[in-house]
């Protein structure tokens, strides 16, 4: 079975071909970062405009790169939602629209089981059951993963995301666009023991991050001059790891406590080159299994998509023309 | 030749199927409801009820703007979608052109305004022929009603839901000088989107599918304060 | 009014006392820079409108709008990421403005020139770690309902 998948929740324009629910045959992905960067984030109508603007580039090019042409796809998968509404609609009602003129089912999904999905895109696959960490510039959840859809939350974030904490942080110091990638290099040359920032909510797997952010404010507030080009490195590893910590720790109290020794940490904070390099040196010290996708499946995509589309295809799910996307879509009322 | 139109531009949305110039099923929807979920079920039934396949359609033809954003997004990646898939070409009208078709027979100036917010329309002005073609007089753009009313001169008709926002300028018009339309005539009529846009396609003024967007008139806020920085 | 809330507790009461004051229709604007506590006041309105303790107020940035029902539903927007009023009326959000909920929007200041004006307008400072002041403003009726809410910390006393 070959399916198409095609993502367009935020700001990348994204379709993939998948065959079999395991082999990608193309995975392509138009990023709008560049474009955003002078604006210092997204700004939901420039990504709607995008989104139109190549949505067919993008589709025709994952098309060629499988060496296939439309005739042969089996079934369409897009994503629903959560995200910006605007954008969402533009991969829905193309999906809609290509599934109708080619007389095939399509099926609208949850970017977050997408996310979850793309565990099965990395070198380890899991196996059911497992903890999945789903955690980007909106979410930072934890799941127990029994099946396809049959995903329960067991912790959530109270207030700001964990990708919101770098955003916000790297907008208070200054030091550019998208604040995740910037934190992650800078902090490479950084002691991220050199300054101590809170970690909150200790004995629970609820997550906060105002604490922190906060923490940040007082701790520029405090300095006399605006730190130096040198001091950065320090101040964001101590940040970033403070994040990390917190992360890594919840998710092996987890596994701890449902008794399943496998992780997935899935979704664009994944790629974070340090929460990378935590969890598989914690996780090993714990005798848990880490699965993490590469970096490209960690920030959104269509492959992952298609995955949880493949589940739902071959299941025989078809969804309505009369689909609409939603902002807020929570996994666990699948 | 099949053609299929569809109009999300505004807060109503339409689809009309058609054979050469004959209308053979028309969809009109004024709901609370988003286009995405209205359209392409009515797509669907009309190509059913008619006996066809999406292989029969030979043009698509959509309102390409103004209108709402979101609106115009939903129609443009349909019909790409729909292009894209079966290999027809794509056609696009603007949604001011196809409203003025409403006025066909009236022999002054066509005014169609469409609710732009912000004390705002989107307008332009229309001559119509014997033959109920809306000819331009004067181009489409976004302004303040007080903006357009001193360029509509003599006997003018306006209609479109943009009728409100200009309410008081049109009223302090000469006596007499001003005409209106009855309520169910005040929205775009995708037959009069598949008419116009088959007129086009013969005159070979086809889409671009990879490239063409929506003619929004306005560029986005953002961009705009952008620009105005020093 | 002005008020000086001594800590993350204290915000949330105050925030819980207004939420027990708003009706359907009031539109809150929340304004202050970053970590001066806007999501924190949110969280103590949902309480007092009658949000679930168990349902989670997070940050809406990323989304833009958070909906909760509630006593009366809570529609949670944060323009912070628009560039503006038109930014919002693109989107069709100010319809949210006309829903019969309450709602509380933050980075208000960008899109001030369409918040109507019954808006009840907070302004949020960061003084010190622990530290927030309040400044509210609003119609007449909706101060006097506050003034009379808040006029006593209890136990729990601001200034």
């Amino acid at each position: 079975m070959l399916v198409l998948g095609i993502e367009s929740s935020c700001d990348e324009t994204a379709a993939a071909v998948l065959q079999d629910g395991r082999k990608l045959l193309s995975n392509v992905i138009a990023s709008q970062i560049r474009i955003h960067e002078k604006y210092g984030g997204v700004v939901p109508e420039i990504a709607s405009r995008k989104h139109v603007e190549v949505i067919v580039p993008v589709i025709r090019e994952a098309l060629e790169k499988a060496g296939v042409t439309l005739d042969v796809i089996d079934g369409v998968a897009v994503t629903r939602g959560p995200g910006l509404v605007g954008s969402l609609l533009v991969g829905l009602s193309m999906a809609k629209a290509l599934a109708l003129a080619r007389n095939i089912p399509f099926v609208g999904v949850n970017h977050l089981e997408g996310h979850v999905a793309s565990a099965f895109l990395a070198e380890e696959k899991p196996s059911f059951p497992f903890i999945a960490l789903v955690v980007s510039g909106g979410h930072t959840n934890i799941y127990v993963v029994q099946d396809f859809d049959r995903m329960g939350l067991v912790g959530q974030t109270r207030d700001d995301a964990a990708g919101e904490a770098f955003d916000k942080a790297a907008k208070l110091l200054d030091i550019g666009y998208p604040g995740g990638v910037v934190i992650d290099r800078l902090a490479k040359s950084g002691n991220p023991g050199a300054l101590s920032f809170p970690r909150s909510m200790k004995d629970s797997l609820e997550f906060s991050f105002s604490g922190v952010k906060t923490a940040l404010l007082t701790y520029m507030k405090k300095r006399e001059s605006p730190p130096s080009a040198r001091e950065m490195p320090d101040i964001v590893a101590s940040y970033q790891e403070a994040i990390v910590d917190v992360l890594v720790e919840k998710t092996l109290r987890a596994a701890e406590i449902h008794a399943i020794p496998q992780v997935a940490v899935v979704g664009g904070v994944a790629a974070n080159s340090r929460l990378r390099a935590r969890f598989q040196e914690d996780a090993g010290k714990k005798g848990v299994r880490v699965c993490i996708p590469p970096p490209v499946f960690c920030t959104d995509n269509a492959a992952m998509i298609a995955v949880v589309g493949h589940h739902a295809l071959t299941r025989g799910r078809k969804d309505p023309f009369d689909l609409n996307a939603l902002s807020r879509w929570p996994l666990d009322t699948l | 030749m099949i053609t299929l139109a569809i109009d999300t531009a505004t807060k109503t949305a339409g689809v009309a199927l058609l054979r050469d110039e004959r209308v053979l099923a028309e969809y009109f929807f004024n709901l609370p409801l988003n286009h995405s979920e209205t359209v392409l079920p009515a797509v669907n039934q009309a190509l059913a009820l008619a006996g066809l396949g999406i292989g029969d359609v030979g043009l698509f033809a959509l309102t390409v703007g103004p209108g709402s954003f979101t609106g115009l997004r939903i129609g443009a990646s349909t019909v790409k979608g729909l292009a894209f898939a079966t290999g027809a070409p794509a056609v696009g009208v603007s949604t001011l052109e196809a409203l003025a078709c409403n006025a066909a027979g009236f022999a002054g100036l066509v005014c169609p305004l469409i609710d732009a917010r912000k004390g705002e329309v989107y307008a332009a002005l229309y001559r119509i022929d014997g033959e109920g073609r809306p000819e331009p007089v004067l181009d489409e753009r976004v302004a303040a009603p007080c903006e357009i009313l001193p360029l509509v001169e003599g006997n003018a008709l306006f209609l479109g839901d943009g009728l409100a926002a200009a309410a008081r300028l049109i009223a302090e018009r000469p006596r007499g000088l001003s005409h209106f339309l009855a309520p169910n005539q005040q929205s775009v009529r995708a037959s009069s989107v598949a008419l116009i846009g088959r007129r086009r396609y013969l005159r070979g003024d086809v889409l671009d599918l990879a490239t063409f967007v929506p003619r929004y008139l306005r560029r986005s806020e953002a961009e705009v304060r952008l620009g105005e920085k020093p | 009014m002005k008020l000086i809330s001594d800590s993350r507790e204290q915000t949330l009461e105050i925030g819980r006392r207004i939420g027990n004051a708003l009706a359907p229709g009031d539109i809150v604007a929340l304004i202050g820079e970053l970590g001066s506590g806007k999501t924190c006041l949110t969280q103590g309105m949902a309480k007092g409108l009658g949000v679930a303790e168990n349902v989670p107020v997070v940050s809406p940035t990323f989304t833009l709008v958070n909906e909760y029902p509630g006593r009366v539903p809570l529609v949670h927007l944060d323009v912070y990421r628009l560039s503006g009023p038109r930014d919002l009326e693109d989107m069709g959000y100010e319809e949210y403005f006309y829903g019969g909920g309450v709602v509380v929007i933050e980075w208000a200041e960008k899109i001030r020139r369409i918040l109507p004006e019954r808006t009840l307008v907070i302004r949020m400072a960061y003084l010190d770690e622990n530290t927030r002041e309040l400044i509210i403003e609003g119609p007449p009726g909706t101060m006097a309902e506050l003034e009379k809410r808040l006029e006593s910390g209890g136990s729990n006393s601001w200034r």
